[in-house]
């Protein structure tokens, strides 16, 4: 009797753990995609594609596309063995690296509400994550240190890290040494401030149709698209 | 029983032999010591520790690098059984603006060879007279660099520029003496850099 029960409960045991396997054949599917007014910050490259910044020495470099990727995060959540929701989030990476050493990354994922659609930028080991519907910068990355707010059901709540100072603001319009750029999102590091060296990249602009168009280091040095 | 006992010694049997003839044979160790890096290999570099050098940007910026130079042994394995050990010896040119670092780095290729590649951000450079393929490098008896004439300057270009793509901005090719180091770095855009003293 008691071999008997013992293979039931084996048997059960394998049942449940096969049930929610990998978030197969869940109860509930949830697919979140991005605006496409959103994805309209993400740049039109293909992997290779160059693009020439200038600073204001004269002294040039080349970004080159490493990467460009497009795909459909999969989550999901279990309950006694049984997939009980799996969600699947619309998620793009780009990635460039430059003739002198610099990476640029945009990417961009798609969220459950009340969270909106947000895109992460990082140039030169600085990133943020920015919640496009909230207009907040909920998490910060940077060779100095890490500061992020706690996500929940009503928004964003500050954690033990304290306060992110740092703003992205988006301008109609950026007149540059050699063109205009319209509707840019510019970002600028207020954290660490005291721990900075020359070379900590501490303005980023993001033109919503060309990308990078400009960035400024702690020392004063800037770079701008060059045509 | 005598039935369980005959299980046991052909289970052991077969697990001794599977033991057995799983070892691998014992290798001979051998060393391979390549020595020291002689004085004319280590006077390809002319960079001392802590040092710094300037250049010119053809825009005008000065920009110094401080040097940074190591000598250490290498050990590397061909497979279990070798050991080979070599000298090499690494001089790091770190800037003070954001732009590429550059390497000068020697190592023994055997007991009497050497070679040296110099590194300019992600471009590389062959020191001719230390490796044996033609890499279409240019020779001057002297050259004025600036203000300045040197001589016995090599011109080299980079060894991957044919697989470039042509809009990116790299170092294209290294003026290079031993005493002196990189003289000047022309940028695939037309854009140089000159040692400034």
């Amino acid at each position: 009797m008691r071999s008997i029960i013992k293979c039931l409960f084996l048997a059960l045991s394998l049942f449940l753990s096969s049930c929610g396997g990998e978030g197969e054949n869940p109860l509930k599917e949830e697919y979140y995609y991005l605006e496409e007014s959103n994805k309209d910050w993400l740049t039109p490259d293909t992997p290779g594609a160059i693009f020439i910044m200038r600073d204001i020495n004269g002294i040039a470099s080349s970004f080159r596309m490493t990467g460009n990727n497009e795909t459909l995060g999969k989550s999901w959540s279990t309950f006694l063995g049984i997939n009980t929701l799996t969600t699947y989030t619309e998620e793009c990476f780009q990635s460039y690296k430059s003739s002198y050493g610099m990476v640029l990354g945009i990417s961009m994922r798609a969220n459950s509400p009340p969270q909106g659609d947000n895109i992460i930028i990082s140039l030169d080991q600085v990133g943020f994550s920015y919640d496009f519907d909230f207009e907040t910068i909920y998490s910060l990355d940077t060779p100095f240190g890490y500061k992020n707010l706690l996500m929940t059901d009503k928004g964003y709540e500050l954690h033990d890290d304290g306060k992110i100072l740092s703003t992205v603001e988006i301008l109609d319009s950026l007149p540059g040494s050699t063109a205009t750029y319209e509707e840019l999102l510019h970002f600028t590091l207020k954290d660490f401030a005291d721990q900075w060296t020359d070379f900590t990249v501490t303005e980023i602009y993001l033109d919503k149709e060309a990308g990078l168009v400009k960035y400024v280091l702690a020392s004063g040095i800037s770079s701008e698209r060059s045509p | 029983m005598n039935y369980i006992k005959k299980l046991y010694k052909l289970i052991f049997l077969v697990v001794l032999g599977t033991v057995l003839t799983g070892c691998p044979p014992p290798c001979d160790y051998m060393l391979i010591d390549y020595g020291a890096l002689s004085l004319e290999a280590i006077a390809c570099s002319p960079y001392q520790d802590g040092q710094s050098y300037s250049f010119l940007h053809s825009g005008g910026q000065k920009i110094s690098f401080l040097a940074n130079r190591t000598r250490e042994i290498r050990t590397e394995y061909y497979d279990e059984c070798t050991e080979l050990r070599a000298e090499s010896d690494l001089s790091v040119l770190s800037p003070d603006y954001p732009i590429f670092s550059c390497n000068v780095g020697i190592s023994k290729t055997d007991s009497t060879r050497y070679h040296c590649l110099i590194w300019v951000g992600e471009s590389s450079f062959w020191l001719p007279f230390t490796i044996e393929i033609d890499i279409g490098h240019i020779y001057f008896d002297s050259l004025q660099i600036g203000q300045s004439w040197y001589r016995e300057v090599y011109k080299i270009g980079n060894n991957w520029r044919e697989e470039l793509p042509e809009q990116q901005i790299l170092a294209d090719s290294i003026y290079y003496n031993t005493s002196k180091g990189i003289l000047k770095i022309l940028m695939s855009n037309g854009e140089f850099y000159e040692i400034h003293n």
